[in-house]
């Protein structure tokens, strides 16, 4: 019926535990309905700058502003994400409008939330993705492999990146419109980049998002708690604390056959 | 030199985990140690500086992936001398620090951020990802060499942002003409706090997402554990 399932999970790094800080990531995901069905998926995922002082609430901030703009827009967007020319740049400036109002009622200078943003807004014959800052997002198309959505951007330093809080960051907004019917997704923040992304390709380990996507294939259309728990724990392992110290979250989506 | 792919053998970790992960080199995060070991630092200094080395010998090792993203080399002075080449945390041992001569600290300046920057061509011709690099200099006097061009350079390396240049005064030490190098403001170091020092070193290297160049803030953990007000 071309429902989806979808799971998703933020866990601490152990370098925040050391010094005592929240997790700074936040994500979330759902499908929405669209005038005709299926329905669209909608997922969202981002990493608070470890050095802003409300890193954690600039990144929920973020999650909850793409969500309801991007919402807002389905039926505009429809199934055709990509029909909408200026719906991309638009979201941005929204979301970075909404924590900008957040950052003045806490009377914080924006940057104070400053966070990176993954979006991914997928219609049943193309999908249109945005991403500010490091992380990762990956497609699958029927019975492809596993692609990455937007190539990782070089030379930067690995604790530096884009942030949606900076005044240009429109400028530094990376899209990327699929023309095709995606079948499954993945977002992941930077402590799992590393782990996922062959770093000198730039190409997805499928081995890794087949191990975090490979249950969620047998689960009913919704949000599966069980995946979300098992990716939880996952994320809290120590075969994965020992590539990484910091925050690490990973959405993951699959659209049911038929 | 290319040792990027020698990584810690741990017992029991080759299993199917291996096929889970991609498997990239560990971004590296490059340190250079610019130490002062003229002959005013004998005694009471040098010896803290020295257990202070040997601390921080044991900071980097005491977790793995600081160990493994770490590269340490070492400059001392005077005379100028290269102590360690850039050695990956698991490999480096603290090298003991012996007082004696003047102190050529423009030359050892040049020495350090020229030994950084062929590091940084073998990154990118490896394509191994990269921390932004850090030297500290430690210094108890004023420099016996010219240091303009010195300080030129760190100016220059600042702006295009390919260092983090850190100076910390011992006591004694010539914050006039330290003020003129460092871009950064210039730390005192509180008597002999060598081994907070270290720590806070350690601590430094690999923190999370820095603040934008926006904001061109470096957050960095707090100095009050070793510095002077």
């Amino acid at each position: 019926m071309g429902a989806w399932r979808y799971a998703a999970a933020s866990v601490v790094g152990t370098s925040h535990v050391a010094a005592g800080v929240p997790c700074q990531d936040h994500a979330m995901v759902t499908s929405v309905p669209v005038h005709t069905p299926p329905a669209a998926l909608l997922a969202v995922a981002s990493d608070g700058a470890g050095s802003a002082a409300f890193a954690a609430d600039g990144a929920e901030e973020a999650c909850r502003a793409f969500m309801e703009y991007a919402g807002l827009g389905m039926p505009l967007i429809g199934h055709r994400p990509d029909m909408a020319a200026d719906f991309e740049a638009r979201s941005l400036d929204d979301v970075r409008a909404n924590i900008e109002r957040v950052a003045g009622e806490r009377g914080a200078a924006i940057g104070a939330f400053a966070c990176t943003l993954l979006g991914a807004v997928v219609g049943d014959d193309a999908a249109l993705f945005f991403q500010v800052g490091d992380g990762a997002i990956v497609y699958r198309i029927e019975d492809g492999g596993w692609r990455v959505a937007i190539a990782p951007e070089r030379g930067g330093y690995v604790n530096e990146t884009d942030f949606v809080t900076r005044r240009d960051a429109a400028a530094k907004l990376r899209m990327a419109r699929v023309l095709a019917r995606v079948s499954e997704i993945a977002l992941v923040t930077d402590g799992i980049e590393m782990m996922s992304i062959d770093q000198k390709t730039g190409t997805a380990h499928g081995p890794f998002f087949e191990h975090v996507i490979g249950a969620l294939r047998g689960e009913a259309a919704g949000h599966s708690a069980a995946h979300s728990d098992w990716l939880a724990g996952f994320l809290d392992s120590a075969m994965v604390n020992r590539r990484t110290d910091d925050d690490k979250t990973i959405v993951v989506a699959s659209r049911l056959a038929g | 030199m290319s040792d990027f792919s020698q990584k810690k053998y741990v017992p029991g970790q080759f299993s199917e985990e291996q096929s889970i992960f991609a498997d990239n080199p560990d971004p590296r995060c490059a340190v250079v140690l610019l130490l002062d070991r003229s002959g005013s630092m004998s005694g009471a200094p040098i010896a803290a500086l020295n257990k202070g080395l040997k601390a921080f010998e044991k900071f980097v090792q005491e977790d793995d992936l600081t160990a493994r993203r770490a590269e340490i080399a070492i400059v001392s002075f005077g005379p100028l001398t290269i102590d360690t080449e850039f050695h990956g945390g698991h490999g480096f041992t603290a090298p003991e620090m012996v007082p004696d001569g003047d102190t050529p600290m423009g030359k050892a300046i040049m020495v350090g951020l020229d030994m950084l920057e062929r590091r940084r061509q073998d990154y990118k011709a490896n394509g191994i990802a990269h921390y932004k690099p850090m030297v500290l200099l430690i210094t108890d006097g004023a420099p016996t060499d010219d240091w303009r061009p010195a300080a030129a350079r760190i100016r220059a390396e600042e702006k295009a942002r390919r260092v983090a240049f850190f100076a910390v005064g011992v006591t004694g030490a010539d914050f006039t003409t330290l003020t003129q190098i460092s871009v950064r403001e210039p730390m005192k170091l509180d008597g002999l706090k060598f081994t907070e020092l270290f720590r806070w070193l350690k601590d430094s290297m690999t923190r999370v997402s820095q603040s934008s160049p926006e904001d061109d803030r470096v957050a960095l953990p707090s100095p009050s554990g070793w510095a002077a007000l």
